[in-house]
């Protein structure tokens, strides 16, 4: 993975708004779920609220019924009178013709001594019915629930029971009619609506269930619906209360659908029932509505942050991203030497005031360029005219020389005639300082173009032997005249190496006809030899010396050591150039030297090969 | 070429040079076939009409119409003078300029001035066959 600064800022732009529009999505998903959630509750168990008002009327509802149905037999005057007649033939067919359109579950009628006169069939739980039918001989109307419980099975009703009175009020007997809460009771409560789910509970048993699938023989399942049982603590409630209770939490099922959860307990007007209907009310279209609600939410969200990702993105890139990629591709133009572009600054925002920065910048670095570039060609100009001033001097300075030297020698040679003695002398002196001239010349030409970086070397293989026994002879010839004697020991064989053999040819002649120059009487001793990949050549006279003074003057230019010799003339500017030709042969030149006793020069010279000598004269050609 | 009795031309503008050259070589070094050309004006037609077999050509660089570099090319190039040994006579003192005389096809370059002392001994030299590459 990418360090996050490496990565494009285009990238981390989006980046980072995707991670603001995903922290806002999350946010919002949750607020609007949490208030879906309670809407779903408010209006689940408001729904609950109403299916509760339903079944309690649908339950106060059968109840009226059964006071009217037990109202129609008591009151129907064949009935009291065949009660009265005790005539269970009688009793039997009224009552089985009136069924016929009642439906009731049971029916029994009994003669003033409680005698059965009509058993629509017979009891579970007899006592339970005689008691109840002393109650309606008692002259008593009344409902209640019975349950009967047979084994395992349990039954429950809801009973009605009245007393049959003759027209002068006398009790004859008593009838009873019930109604079963069963299955069917309570699909008929919930009119086939599937969202509502109902459970008769009774003793911690469901007994009875509007789902048929769940219907079952085992009477300890709890569960009504989909993993939701009854709360027993709220049947319990419910029971004692004879309130019925709508639970405000709603409960999700398997299929996480919520429901609301309500208990009804089924209430008589005899007593408190232990008979309590769960109701489940499965909120299936809030359900989905909030489910969508969220999908939508979520889905829109998503399209929006799509747009603004590509709105920020395009918008970020327009005035961010491209301005720098234009400044950074001017920046680079600049670094590769185009200094005319600029970058467009037409914002006034930080990005325009950065593009407008930098190519103020731009353009004082082009200034400065163009100046530079000018000085520059000014510099080249100057050292071209230097460089033709130097050889224009050189040559106008010595083809007059060379008439000048060459015709005195012919005269005082006689080539052109006879000459005297005297004459012969003038011209003499004449030549000398003619060729004193000339090497002031070639001195002052050399150390012009040292210092205009101008000087070049010819590289050749130079034979060190060769080179110093010429030296050795003009040496010879210096000292010809002068009680000097000159001493040379020179290693032969030295290795050839390469290099400019003229100008080494220069610094060797500069550092003997010095020491000539410089010493009365003695001698001259001209030592070289080759050790450790270096040609180290040592001059050493019995000279008048250099003051310690004087000895950082040596090496600088047009300086000549105070001395006391009347004859020795010098430009002053041979040791400078012979220490610029040693160095530039990567040697290094230095003496030591006792006023009174003499001055050893010391040359080391590196053997060079060929590539190496060019490589130096490449390199020096380049400084020019 | 021992036998045999040299022959050299000398071209040159400057009057002083040429008289100079003569005498160094007629009179000092005693070569009697020696002639002297004073531009590089139609320079192959004038040598020839000098009517010598040239051993060798002095050459001044700074010589007009063309200059020395050119008329040393100039006769490189053409069949009757491509062996004639051509030096070049300078003043110059830039070593770029040997090179550029090495280039045009130059056999060796004399700087000026010249040493009455060694200029005859470097002239028999080079007629033998040495190469002297001179810069001062």
């Amino acid at each position: 993975m990418p360090r996050f600064k490496n990565i494009r800022l285009a990238v981390k732009l989006v980046f980072l708004v995707l991670l603001v529009l995903g922290v806002l999505l999350l946010a919002t998903v949750i607020l609007l779920n949490r208030n879906t959630n309670r809407l779903t509750e408010e209006i689940g168990s408001e729904q609950a609220s109403q299916e509760v008002n339903l079944i309690e009327n649908r339950l106060a509802e059968v109840e009226r019924q059964l006071l009217v149905d037990i109202n129609f037999f008591a009151s129907s005057v064949p009935f009291f009178q065949a009660v009265g007649r005790r005539d269970a033939e009688d009793v039997t067919e009224l009552v089985e013709r009136t069924n016929a359109s009642l439906g009731l579950d049971d029916i029994d009628v009994v003669d003033g001594d409680g005698n059965r006169l009509y058993d629509l069939h017979v009891e579970k739980d007899l006592e339970a019915e005689n008691t109840i039918l002393a109650s309606g001989l008692s002259s008593i109307t009344s409902t209640t629930l019975i349950v009967e419980q047979d084994g395992g099975s349990i039954e429950i009703s809801m009973v009605a029971v009245a007393p049959v009175v003759s027209v002068t009020g006398n009790v004859l007997g008593a009838v009873q009619i019930s109604r079963r809460l069963d299955n069917a009771f309570l699909d008929d409560l919930v009119f086939n609506r599937q969202v509502v789910h109902l459970g008769l509970i009774y003793q911690d048993q469901i007994l009875a269930r509007t789902l048929e699938s769940y219907r079952t023989n085992d009477a300890s399942q709890k569960v009504l619906y989909k993993g939701i049982a009854y709360d027993p603590a709220s049947v319990l409630q419910a029971a004692n209360s004879n309130q019925s209770i709508v639970q405000a939490d709603l409960i999700d099922n398997d299929s996480s659908v919520p429901n609301a959860v309500a208990y009804i307990p089924v209430l008589t007007t005899a007593n408190t029932s232990p008979v309590v209907i769960m109701l489940l009310l499965e909120l299936q279209e809030i359900h989905s509505f909030q489910n969508s609600t969220l999908l939508n939410t979520v889905i829109v969200f998503a399209i929006l942050t799509f747009i603004a990702l590509v709105v920020i993105y395009f918008t970020l890139y327009q005035i961010i991203v491209r301005p720098i990629g234009n400044l950074t591709a001017i920046a680079q133009g600049m670094t590769g030497g185009q200094y005319a572009r600029r970058a467009p600054a037409d914002g006034q925002d930080e990005v325009g005031q950065l593009a407008k920065a930098f190519n103020e910048m731009a353009g004082a670095i082009e200034q400065r360029e163009i100046s530079l570039q000018g000085a520059r060609e000014q510099a080249e100009n100057a050292n071209r005219i230097k460089s033709q001033f130097l050889a224009n001097m050189s040559h106008e300075l010595r083809t007059p020389l060379n008439a000048i030297l060459n015709f005195t020698a012919f005269v005082a040679d006689g080539v052109m005639g006879p000459v005297n003695q005297e004459q012969s002398d003038a011209l003499s002196q004449s030549i000398s300082s003619g060729k004193h001239l000339l090497s002031l010349i070639n001195d002052i030409l050399d150390l012009t173009k040292i210092e205009a970086g101008l000087m070049d070397l010819f590289i050749q293989p130079v034979d060190m032997n060769e080179v110093l026994g010429s030296i050795v002879s003009v040496g010879k010839g210096l000292v010809k005249d002068k009680p000097v004697d000159l001493i040379h020991d020179i290693q032969p064989n030295l290795p050839t190496t390469y290099g400019d053999k003229r100008r080494l040819r220069q610094v060797f002649l500069n550092v003997v006809s010095n020491a000539v120059k410089f010493t009365v009487k003695g001698n001259v001793t001209i030592n070289a030899r080759f050790e450790d990949g270096n040609f180290l050549i040592i001059v050493k006279d019995t000279g008048v010396g250099i003051p310690k003074e004087d000895h950082n003057l040596v090496f600088e230019s047009f300086k000549q050591a105070k001395h006391d010799l009347p004859e020795t003339t010098g430009t002053g500017l041979g040791m400078p150039i012979s220490r610029y030709f040693v160095e530039s042969h990567n040697g290094k030149i230095w003496f030591e030297s006792v006023v009174g006793q003499g001055t050893t020069f010391n040359v080391i010279l590196p053997l060079l090969s060929e590539a190496e000598a060019n490589q130096i004269a490449q390199a020096l050609g380049a400084k020019s | 070429m021992s036998a045999k009795t040299p022959s050299i031309l000398y071209i040159e503008d400057s009057l002083a040079s040429r008289n100079l050259m003569q005498i160094m070589i007629r009179d000092v070094m005693r070569f009697e076939q020696f002639a002297m050309l004073e531009d590089t004006a139609n320079l192959t037609e004038h040598i020839e009409a000098l009517g010598l077999p040239f051993d060798l050509i002095l050459l001044d660089l700074d010589i007009q119409p063309i200059d020395g570099y050119q008329a040393c090319q100039l006769l490189k190039a053409s069949p009757q003078w491509k062996d004639t040994r051509i030096i070049a006579l300078t003043a110059s003192a830039f070593v770029a300029e040997m090179r550029k005389m090495q280039e045009a096809g130059f056999d060796g370059a004399l700087s000026k001035p010249i040493s009455y002392i060694d200029f005859p001994q470097k002239i028999l030299s080079i007629l033998n066959g040495e190469r002297i590459w001179e810069i001062e």
